[in-house]
């Protein structure tokens, strides 16, 4: 199997601390992979190192993927003074290509058609994340890498994100999600990375994690998420 | 007292020739050095918000000092710039209006680069990363940044008229008051009032703080209407 990450003796340091850290990990190219762990494990910082927004202090973080064939929906991304439309055709600006029609079947393609010419401040939650969505798939991504993708939205908005990360899916795009909703992994994931206190512990099918995690940590993350749920 | 709010009033409705012209150098001035200052200060103030560089404080700290700095000052420097002895006495813009547009560009461009800075600071703490996740070039952040900030921006702007419309000590120095070439209402006020000729200093007052009041209007009226629309 293709590999997705090669990280290699990499650390990244943030206010004076490690915030991650590994010796050799290889992460496979497999669908789509979940990262789970408590908050503060490393996801995010995961996720913005793979796309470049941090660089590490040290070692090499090696993908097949160029830098522009990466996109990075956040946790939350707040909306411009803006129309729902000048969030997608600001693209321009970052060198791509986006004529009017491409830009409106995006947003038909999430629903928000009727909503294109609305003051994006004033979309529900699902909403942006929908329009993120959209924004992420106008850049043409290989690899495209949600950070907590359904958190905070309703059950049905829930749902439509979740359809939208399986359609990429099918149209070949890597995709790779952060989430603390284990049903939701469990639905979605092909594999997935368990990380804890900023480094990766766990690489594995959603079988393998859930019925049989290889470590304490593993473990006890486990039992307080089923807890809690 | 009364008698010379009577006359200003009088004055006003006549339309004086002389208030007329005074009030047009006064705004030709003002508003010439607030388009320049500007074009200067809100990128600056933008490349500041945005730009981690060393020394950045110091500068923060100096620019907000120029915000104070007394317009006689500014006055005195410029006077000393294009004095005909200064590096720029060449161009003969000592007591034109050219000469008070350029000291009025050193009193706006201060203020509007701080107060910019300010705005924009915050803006760019909530959208850096948004930004930088899209891949976003400087120039299109900078561009994006003020375009989100562009209500807010308003208000540097209007302080910068405003501070330029109702200073007196700079152009006073550099234009020299001249009548009938550099006489602005700040100026003639200051003048009328020592000669004794209350009416026309007050119906000045009067028009003043009518453009004052109008631009606050205005700015008010367009952060509604912006507020409405997007939130």
């Amino acid at each position: 199997m293709d590999k997705l990450l090669t990280l290699d003796q990499i650390k990244v340091f943030a206010d004076g601390r490690t915030i991650f850290r590994a010796d050799h990990i290889e992460i496979p190219m497999n669908g789509m992979i979940a990262l789970v762990g408590s908050n503060g494990a490393g996801k995010t910082t995961l996720l913005r190192l793979i796309h470049g927004l941090i660089k590490p202090a040290s070692g090499s973080c090696l993908s097949p993927f160029e830098k522009h064939e990466s996109a990075l929906v956040l946790h939350y991304t707040p909306m411009l003074k803006a129309s729902v439309r000048e969030h997608l055709t600001l693209l321009r600006d970052a060198n791509l290509t986006v004529s009017d029609s491409v830009v409106d079947q995006a947003l038909a393609s999430v629903g928000l058609g009727h909503l294109a010419n609305n003051p994006a401040q004033k979309l529900s939650a699902g909403e942006r994340q929908k329009l993120c969505f959209a924004r992420a798939r106008l850049q043409n991504p290989k690899l495209v890498m949600l950070d907590e993708p359904t958190a905070n939205l309703d059950p049905n908005a829930s749902d439509d994100v979740e359809g939208m990360m399986m359609q990429l899916v099918k149209e070949s795009t890597v995709v790779i999600f952060a989430s603390h909703n284990m049903a939701q992994v469990q639905r979605l994931a092909d594999t997935v990375l368990f990380m804890h206190d900023g480094q990766i512990l766990e690489i594995g099918s959603p079988e393998q994690f859930f019925k049989n995690p290889q470590t304490k940590e593993g473990s006890q993350f486990l039992a307080r998420e089923f807890i809690a749920q | 007292m009364y008698q010379a709010f009577i006359d200003a009033f009088s004055l006003l409705a006549q339309l004086d020739a002389t208030i007329i012209r005074i009030v047009i150098t006064s705004i030709q001035v003002s508003l010439s050095a607030l388009i320049l200052g500007t074009l200067v200060g809100l990128p600056l103030g933008a490349w500041l918000a945005t730009e981690e560089f060393a020394g950045k404080k110091v500068a923060i700290v100096i620019l907000n000092s120029l915000m104070g700095v007394p317009t006689v000052i500014v006055g005195v420097l410029v006077y000393l710039i294009l004095s005909r002895s200064g590096p720029f006495g060449e161009w003969g813009w000592l007591f034109t209006v050219k000469g008070m547009i350029v000291a009025q560009f050193f009193i706006t461009t201060p203020l509007i680069a701080a107060l910019s800075r300010q705005i924009l600071e915050d803006s760019w703490r909530v959208h850096r990363e948004p930004f930088m996740t899209l891949r976003l070039p400087p120039l299109a952040r900078l561009k994006w940044l003020i375009w989100d900030c562009r209500f807010s921006l308003t208000i540097a702007i209007l302080a910068g008229f405003a501070r330029a419309i109702s200073e007196v000590g700079a152009v006073m120095i550099v234009g020299g008051n001249i009548d009938r070439v550099t006489r602005t209402m700040t100026t003639a006020i200051a003048l009328e009032t020592s000669k004794g000729d209350l009416a026309l200093a007050l119906s000045l007052g009067i028009v003043l703080l009518g453009i004052v009041l109008l631009a606050n209007i205005f700015i008010f009226v367009v952060r509604q209407i912006a507020e409405r629309r997007y939130g």
